[in-house]
């Protein structure tokens, strides 16, 4: 795992490139609670989870069913947005992608991702509003 | 043979004979003094249906040439309508967008923009991809024929009778865009794909070759490598003659060398040795060319695996200056839904997912390289340019392909495209 993908102090993190519009994002979930935002050469901190929230953050990425699913090779999709999603807990290292993202599901990210939206919008990460 | 081609049915109709269509716009029909004297057997007043899994192909000849005839390719969409949901302001596209308190509450489909949506779709294809390229038949013993080429859609009511089905994503106004998409009979896209086009900057006119062959940890010309770039300068000098995109001076044309290596060994090893692989293609082929500069770098592993396809240099000659070039984004979709796959840049996608890397073949040109030869295989490599498969809005004749091969076989004659 290069720690590009996945940093020191980090149990998880997403990557999504849309090749066709240059967009290369990524998202990681630090140990100490830190939720890092990436953008091309920027990155910020989204927001930051609670000792308990980290915990919870790292039970649902086992919970989903992540770590013993596979990368989905399914029907070829044509301007695919791959999405990696890469984890290391207690020592063990390991990595998903959806290549056909966003047209083709995958179960697993699915239900990680939505626990982690429960999780970010509890810290004030996500849904991002627009100042009225 | 083009994805989702193989195995259809290709279905021939005989009519009785009919009265000869109208010859397309801007073409003039044959003079009313009768026939021309010709013995050579031609279609008469048969009328082809080609019923495919992609689309359908209808022939109507007139001939033979100097008359035309007329190709029409019918894509069958079934169009649903979705409304945005919160879940979806979870994926990756809009998951940085701040949302406004408009946006909010602009989740529903407007219904009477439905029915608009639909035949702005049917513009944008048609629009896209109509008469850009004529058939040709010229087949020894066989009446020479013409034919212009239409493309139409047509919507159908149920999911059933369609090659495609659409599922059309509302997306609140102002909020980035979906990332539109095409699997197998079934197609995502943005509400505003229709008419709101994507601009990119891209270099016009430009000449890509990948030359391989290297030998292990070796920047030395080998046969191998210099059989590439032979043919990498007799295709600059062809581009060179009158009238072609390289008919300029020399000066005007950039060259860009990349040199490239396998991932074992350290970085900054493998840049060298991409850089000494540049160096080499890039003097010889100032010498041989005539070029005053070339521009060599090394990106040694950078992208690479531990393939030896990646023992290589790329090779990109341009003219012009990068320019903006717009996209019908429904258009471009429409490429996909008659078969053919993409042809942009992607160096670095997720681990897992195949790269694109410039030079490489789309998953079309074995098609286009079988039925229309190298020069228009070549012409879309895949690369950031103006092509519709990539990011601009040019049709090319390797873009037919599928209509050709659907014309060869309901009429089981080899045609070809000017």
């Amino acid at each position: 795992m290069s720690d590009e993908l996945l940093p020191p102090g980090a149990f998880l993190t997403w990557r999504y490139v849309d090749a066709h519009r240059g967009i290369d994002r990524r998202q990681v979930y630090y140990d100490d609670g830190r939720v890092e935002a990436v953008e091309g050469d920027d990155r910020w901190v989204l927001c930051r989870f609670t000792r308990e929230q980290v915990a919870s953050a790292r039970a649902a990425v086992t919970g989903s069913g992540l770590t013993a699913s596979g990368s989905d090779q399914g029907a070829a999709t044509y301007d695919a947005a791959p999405v990696t999603y890469a984890w290391r807990l207690d020592g063990e290292e390991g990595q998903v992608t959806n290549t056909g993202y966003p047209a083709t599901r995958h179960d697993a990210i699915d239900r990680l991702d939505a626990a982690l939206a429960e999780l970010e919008e509890a810290a004030g990460g996500w849904p991002l509003l627009a100042e009225d | 043979m083009l994805e989702g081609v193989r195995g259809e049915e290709a279905a021939v109709q005989r009519q009785a004979p009919a009265p000869a269509p109208a010859p397309a716009p801007g073409v003039t029909p044959p003079s009313g003094h009768g026939p021309a004297p010709q013995l050579l057997p031609d279609f008469g007043n048969t009328t082809f249906l080609h019923g495919g899994p992609r689309f359908d192909l209808r022939y109507e000849p007139v001939g033979p040439s100097p008359a035309v005839g007329k190709v029409t390719a019918i894509l069958k969409v079934h169009v649903i309508f979705k409304p945005f949901e919160r879940a979806m302001m979870r994926r990756k596209e809009f998951v940085r967008h701040r949302w406004s308190r408009e946006q909010l509450n602009d989740f529903a489909w407007p219904e009477d923009q439905q029915q608009q949506w639909v035949g702005r779709f049917s513009n944008a294809v048609s629009d896209g991809w109509k008469e850009k390229h004529a058939f040709v038949l010229n087949e020894a013993g066989f009446a020479p024929h013409r034919a212009t080429c239409d493309v139409q859609v047509r919507h159908v009511d149920t999911p059933e009778e369609a090659n495609t089905i659409i599922t059309a994503q509302w997306v609140p106004r102002g909020a980035p865009r979906l990332r539109s998409s095409v699997t197998g009979g079934a197609a995502e896209l943005d509400a505003r794909d229709v008419d709101q086009p994507e601009t990119h900057r891209v270099r016009p006119a430009q000449l890509i070759r990948q030359i391989p062959g290297f030998g292990h940890d070796s920047a030395e010309i080998n046969p191998a490598v210099e059989a590439h770039i032979l043919d990498f300068e007799d295709r600059f000098r062809q581009l060179r003659q009158p009238g072609r995109p390289f008919d300029v001076p020399v000066d005007d044309i950039s060259v860009g060398v990349t040199g490239r290596a396998t991932s074992p060994g350290s970085q900054r090893y493998n840049r060298d040795l991409g850089m000494r692989r540049a160096s080499a293609v890039q003097d010889r082929l100032m010498d041989d060319l005539g070029l005053s500069m070339a521009i060599g770098i090394g990106t040694g592993e950078t992208n690479a695996s531990d393939d030896p396809k990646f023992r290589r240099v790329d090779v990109a000659a341009t003219v012009g200056e990068e320019r903006e070039v717009a996209q019908n984004v429904a258009a471009h979709e429409a490429g996909h839904m008659f078969g053919l796959g993409d042809e942009y840049v992607d160096e670095r996608p997720p681990t897992g997912a195949v790269p694109k890397f410039a030079g490489d073949e789309p998953t079309h040109a074995g098609d286009i390289r079988a039925t229309l030869g190298d020069e228009a295989a070549d012409a879309l490599l895949v690369q950031n340019g103006p092509s519709i498969m990539s990011q601009g809005s040019e049709v090319r004749p390797g873009h037919y392909v599928p209509f050709l091969q659907a014309l060869n076989r309901v009429t089981s004659k080899t045609w070809s495209l000017e």
